[in-house]
């Protein structure tokens, strides 16, 4: 299953690449959300600065398309777009010193810390981030069959009523799910591990960085 | 024990073990945050100019990369124009747009980064600015300067010091700059006019290319590497000026920065460094030479600082460094 998808995406570059429309469609459908995800994680709530990264990284992505080898997967080498992108960014601002802008956000976010549970704010932490991966990869499933996941396992909504909100009977609504279940857990598989790995090698290499200088 | 070897996952597709895990997993996400739909359409509609430009660049021929070839196309074509020398550009009054402020070197410019000057603009500056005329060159002034924009192809500098870059691209028209003491006409060059600095009433430095210098009783042209300066009593004194370091300091220091258009590697900034700090790029390693071509530059944050700053940021994310030696950059991995 690992392999069909890995060469799904092959064909989807390959499609792009030879200018299909609905090609780029498809990839921007597919994508772009966990990307976007993915940059909001680490970018906290500055809305303009998320969506000024995700189109600078989306943009270099398309424009280099070719070098894609297919080696990692297509979110995993995306992600590892934006990162760079994101450390660029941050290098800028440690070079240039200027007056840090607080938004009423942040100042809200600064207060409302309890400077007293650290331990459990790192854990914190940990399970937004791995919540974040989860989503990421729930973008990358077709909308219906991501709707149908959420529902059941989040919202706890029986069969038969996911039944009626996707204009399904039920037999059709549990194969769906079980189709849906199915596509969860391939691109978990695919893209979880790889990228929760190169997260970690990027903060070993922030961390080099930072005692280096 | 990594949740993907989690027995209770395991098994065939619809078997208790893999809802179990499904729900636990998705459980414990919960529900996804909505996202901005107005900025993925955003997002997707840049992302679609570009995989079309993308598409574009790969069918047209490949254009050659190296940048020394500008200086032959520069001294070809100011030769063929020299015939016309004298001929004045005719001034054409009206609201026509010839310029865009690209760099403001000071917050308090009068100037501010992206105002634009008509024919007929005058404009003093206190502290260093970039112009980029609608043909595309730079033009970089010195703190307490003055300049009045004639046309889209002439300046008049008044006073102080003034930086052209014209770029790689010809255009049939070179850019005349006017001054109290002589024209000077270029194409294809990167050049600076000083005025009444040092007991001399107008000097000018070539750094690529070459311009040709008249005044009322002189005629010089100048070439890459050379200064002439015009005294005011006439005489003329001709040396010899470094491409690269001091002499050119102050308009490095307002360039606009690099574009990190679609699609621009480490190959292309290096060649953008090459031009802006008149060194000449080598590698300590004959293999970076072709890794530089595959290391994509990312973002927009570099396009605010000037070449050198630039320089060290673009270089350490590509895990790389460098040294100057003479007019080389020494490029090496850390």
């Amino acid at each position: 299953m690992g392999g069909a998808t890995n060469q799904a995406e092959n064909e989807l570059v390959q499609r792009m690449l030879a200018g299909d429309e609905q090609a780029f469609e498809d990839f921007a459908e597919r994508y772009l959300p966990a990307l976007y995800r993915f940059a909001g994680s680490r970018l906290g709530g500055d809305r303009e600065l998320i969506r000024e990264i995700v189109q600078t990284t989306m943009c270099r992505i398309v424009a280099r398309l070719d070098t894609f080898r297919g080696d990692a997967t297509l979110l995993t080498w995306m992600s590892s777009v934006c990162r760079n992108e994101i450390a660029m960014y941050f290098r800028r601002l440690s070079r240039r010193p200027r007056e840090i802008e607080w938004t009423t956000a942040a100042e809200a976010r600064l207060d409302a810390m309890d400077w007293n549970a650290m331990p459990e704010a790192e854990e914190r932490l940990v399970r937004d981030e791995k919540a974040n991966l989860v989503h990421m990869i729930l973008d990358l499933l077709p909308v219906h069959y991501a709707q149908a996941l959420e529902w059941k396992y989040v919202e706890g909504l029986a069969v038969k009523e996911i039944a009626a909100r996707l204009k399904l009977g039920a037999k059709a609504a549990e194969s769906l799910l079980t189709r849906a279940r199915e596509s969860f857990r391939t691109e978990y598989d695919r893209n979880m591990e790889p990228m929760r790995a190169a997260a970690e090698s990027s903060a070993a290499g922030n961390r080099r960085a930072v005692s280096k200088s | 024990m990594k949740e993907h070897d989690d027995p209770n996952r395991l098994g065939a597709v619809g078997a208790p073990g893999a809802e179990v895990w499904t729900s636990a997993v998705i459980g414990e996400a919960g529900r996804r945050p909505a996202l901005p739909a107005a900025d993925l359409a955003i997002i997707t509609a840049a992302a679609h100019r570009e995989w079309q430009k993308g598409l574009v660049r790969r069918t047209e021929p490949a254009k050659g990369r190296n940048g020394r070839v500008w200086l032959i196309a520069a001294s070809l074509v100011v030769t063929v124009l020299a015939a016309w020398w004298w001929r004045r550009t005719a001034i054409v009054p009206g609201a026509e747009m010839v310029a865009t402020v690209a760099v403001a070197g000071d917050l308090d410019a009068a100037y501010p980064v992206g105002s634009e000057l008509s024919v007929g603009s005058r404009v003093v500056n206190r502290a260093p600015l970039a112009l980029r005329l609608n043909g595309g060159e730079s033009l970089r002034l010195a703190a307490d300067s003055a300049i009045e924009m004639l046309s889209s192809s002439h300046v008049r500098l008044d006073q102080g010091a003034m930086y052209v870059d014209s770029g790689p691209s010809v255009r049939g028209e070179g850019l005349a700059i006017e001054t109290n003491y002589g024209w000077i006409r270029e194409i294809g060059t990167q050049f600076e006019v000083h005025l009444g600095e040092a007991g001399e009433a107008l000097r000018v430095r070539v750094r690529e290319g070459e311009v040709e210098i008249r005044t009322r009783d002189v005629s010089r042209s100048a070439v890459a590497g050379q200064e002439v300066a015009i005294r005011a009593d006439g005489s003329v004194r001709q040396g010899e000026v470094e491409l690269f370091g001091v002499p050119w300091a102050w308009a490095e220091a307002v360039a606009p920065g690099f574009v990190v258009d679609g699609g621009g590697s480490l190959a292309d900034y290096l060649m953008w460094i090459e031009r802006e700090l008149g060194l000449g790029v080598e590698f300590a390693d004959p293999e970076l030479v072709g890794d530089v071509e595959g290391i994509i530059l990312y973002g927009s944050s570099i396009e605010t600082l000037a070449p050198r700053e630039s320089l060290e940021v673009v270089l350490a994310s590509s895990g790389l460094s460098y040294r100057v030696e003479g007019g080389i950059l020494l490029i090496f991995s850390e």
